[in-house]
């Protein structure tokens, strides 16, 4: 495939959903595109149609309508496998609401990943320990992930995200449950992913974060603003 | 499922109560028929010891002639020493001589022989004839003659012909001569040790027992005694089988029960950890993966529970054994076969609640907290 500079080249996604007697309509023509290292803030108000475009460029839903070529290959069409292997090779992802395994020790957080990429064993206890470094919580390795404070839990979540250096890293609400001083030191640690190459794409409500951005796109009513 | 799991608990304490009372019935049952359906009729106190005829001629016919009698027939047993056995033209050992029987066409009807010359043991006749059994023939050297033609056998210097090989399935008689009732009064020189065997209808043995001797020697009837004899391995059989049922059934519904909650606990834990199924699918886990998760989970707990369950059910046949002094019956294959139980049912049991894992959306999965 060679070094593809652009990461995601999204066109006129339309996403409906079906609720009931109602039909809903996520997204009406969204558009997106995101180069190597950037980082793109995606605001809008609640039911702008954010999260739905989160899970479709994550490759956790798939749009009716429009394209969406992620490394430079066109996502229609791929086999559910397909998909799972282009997200478990390509794609971190950081929750709002962390989603660690609380009862498992942070290395193993990390390590689920890699387990689940099927990293060679020889390999994932350097990586693990590079990841831990990278967010500043190494010296808790072995302490069992509950026990962390919500900005740990976070940077937790971003190691075990970029411990297989995706190209891509979607971050849904990274912040939202934050103080200021925890996620001012979430974006800090996302900035250097970002000067590591890594495409950002972040949902938020949080005008810091959107100023933070190096781009930002507006969503209103399932559409996007400036691509 | 849990509702499900209920029911069968209820329905098994129900059940368990019921099918022991139900097989204790079906065991009763067994051992009143098998207790019930035979009679011997032997010398009683009021025998003529002058050496006078113990059963009349017609003896089998006034038997049958009762009510809720099927067959009936007599034998005397002729003593070794007596019949001196042995095969025309031929010297027998006196270490593998046959025993033999005088028995009445009856009697042969009452052990289930059949062969197209058992008219010849009839009281009307008085052919000299013999039937072996198949050792007996083997012994006397005349098992691989053709048709058995020309073989004779002396019985008490009777030359007897040997008109054929014959089995029983009321009746071990493969080490048996069989020769008229008749001859063997003769041989004997009276009748005074033979019994009379009466098969009477399901039941009925008490009752005929106690008209028997009368029908037979109406102007003597305490020259007969009867008893009843006992089918023990008729009795074993029932009674083996209808414990077999009654505990096959309550291990299947057991099993039942174990199913439905192994079931519930893995449909729980589905239902519980759908955040953490949401973060797998974002971190790359086919779904494939995922439901490998849970059948593994599953075939876990089956199997350490069927480990365990075998082992302690081992130790525990072992223990009441040793409390009632019972001989311990207990194989290496049950204990096996627990443990594959218990890993085949956690396995069975976590299919469906794995099955809705695979239908999960993960774009769903994700936003759960």
């Amino acid at each position: 495939m060679g070094h593809v500079t652009r990461v995601i080249d999204a066109e006129n996604l339309h996403k409906r959903y079906s609720d009931g007697d109602r039909t809903i309509e996520a997204l009406q023509g969204a558009s997106l595109c995101v180069e190597r290292g950037e980082r793109v803030a995606v605001v809008g108000r609640s039911g702008a149609g954010k999260s739905t475009l989160a899970n479709i460029l994550g490759l956790l839903d798939e749009p009716d309508r429009g394209t969406y070529c992620l490394l430079g290959q066109d996502t229609a069409g791929l086999t559910g496998r397909a998909r799972d292997k282009l997200r478990r090779d390509s794609i971190g992802f950081v929750f709002q609401a962390y989603h660690v395994l609380g009862n498992r020790s942070v290395w193993d957080n990390v390590h689920l990943k890699l387990a689940t990429v099927r990293t060679e064993v020889a390999q994932r206890p350097e990586l693990i320990s590079a990841a831990l470094d990278a967010v500043g919580i190494a010296s808790h390795a072995a302490a069992p992930a509950r026990l962390l404070s919500g900005g740990e839990k976070q940077r937790l979540a971003i190691a075990r995200a970029v411990v297989t250096s995706p190209a891509l890293l979607l971050a849904d609400e990274p912040t939202g449950n934050l103080d200021s001083e925890s996620a001012s030191a979430v974006l800090h640690l996302l900035a250097n992913l970002a000067d590591r190459g890594i495409a950002l794409v972040v949902i938020t409500h949080d005008p810091v974060t959107a100023r933070w951005a190096d781009r930002v796109v507006e969503l209103h009513d399932g559409q996007s603003g400036p691509r | 499922m849990l509702v499900l799991a209920v029911a069968l608990s209820v329905g098994t304490a129900v059940a368990s109560v019921g099918i022991g009372r139900t097989a204790a019935l079906q065991i009763a049952g067994d051992l009143a028929a098998t207790i019930q359906n035979e009679v011997t009729l032997s010398a009683g106190s009021g025998a003529d010891v002058r050496g006078g005829a113990l059963f009349p001629p017609d003896a089998d016919a006034r038997a049958a002639h009762l009510a809720l009698v099927e067959t009936a027939g007599t034998r005397l047993d002729v003593d070794a020493a007596t019949a001196g056995l042995r095969r025309v033209g031929f010297e027998t050992d006196d270490s593998r001589r046959p025993a033999v029987w005088a028995v009445s066409e009856g009697y042969l009807e009452a052990i289930g022989v059949h062969h197209i010359l058992t008219w010849a043991f009839g009281a009307d006749n008085t052919q000299p004839v013999a039937l072996v059994g198949g050792r007996a023939a083997e012994q006397l050297g005349v098992a691989h003659s053709a048709g058995h033609s020309g073989a004779a056998v002396l019985v008490g210097g009777h030359n007897l012909a040997v008109v054929g090989t014959i089995s029983s399935t009321a009746r071990n008689i493969d080490d048996v001569v069989l020769v008229p009732y008749s001859i063997g009064v003769t041989v004997m020189g009276g009748d005074s040790s033979a019994r009379m065997l009466v098969h009477t209808a399901p039941g009925a043995g008490a009752r005929v027992a106690s008209a028997l001797p009368a029908a037979v020697r109406p102007e003597a009837p305490t020259a007969l005694t009867a008893s009843r004899v006992v089918d023990l391995s008729t009795l074993r059989a029932g009674v083996d089988s209808q414990l077999s049922r009654l505990t096959g059934m309550l291990g299947v519904v057991l099993l039942l029960i174990t199913g439905l909650l192994i079931g519930n606990a893995t449909a729980s834990s589905v239902a519980t950890r759908t955040a953490e199924i949401g973060l797998r699918r974002a971190l790359g886990a086919g779904s494939s993966m995922i439901v490998r998760l849970f059948l593994g989970e599953g075939a876990l707990i089956g199997l350490v529970g069927g480990t365990l369950g075998s082992t302690l059910g081992a130790w525990l046949v072992v223990g009441v054994s040793a409390t009632y002094n019972w001989s311990t019956v207990l194989s290496l294959d049950l204990v096996v076969i627990g443990v594959a139980l218990g890993l085949a049912t956690g396995l069975l049991a976590s299919g469906y609640p794995a099955l809705r894992v695979s239908q999960i959306r993960p774009a769903e999965a994700v936003r759960v907290e």
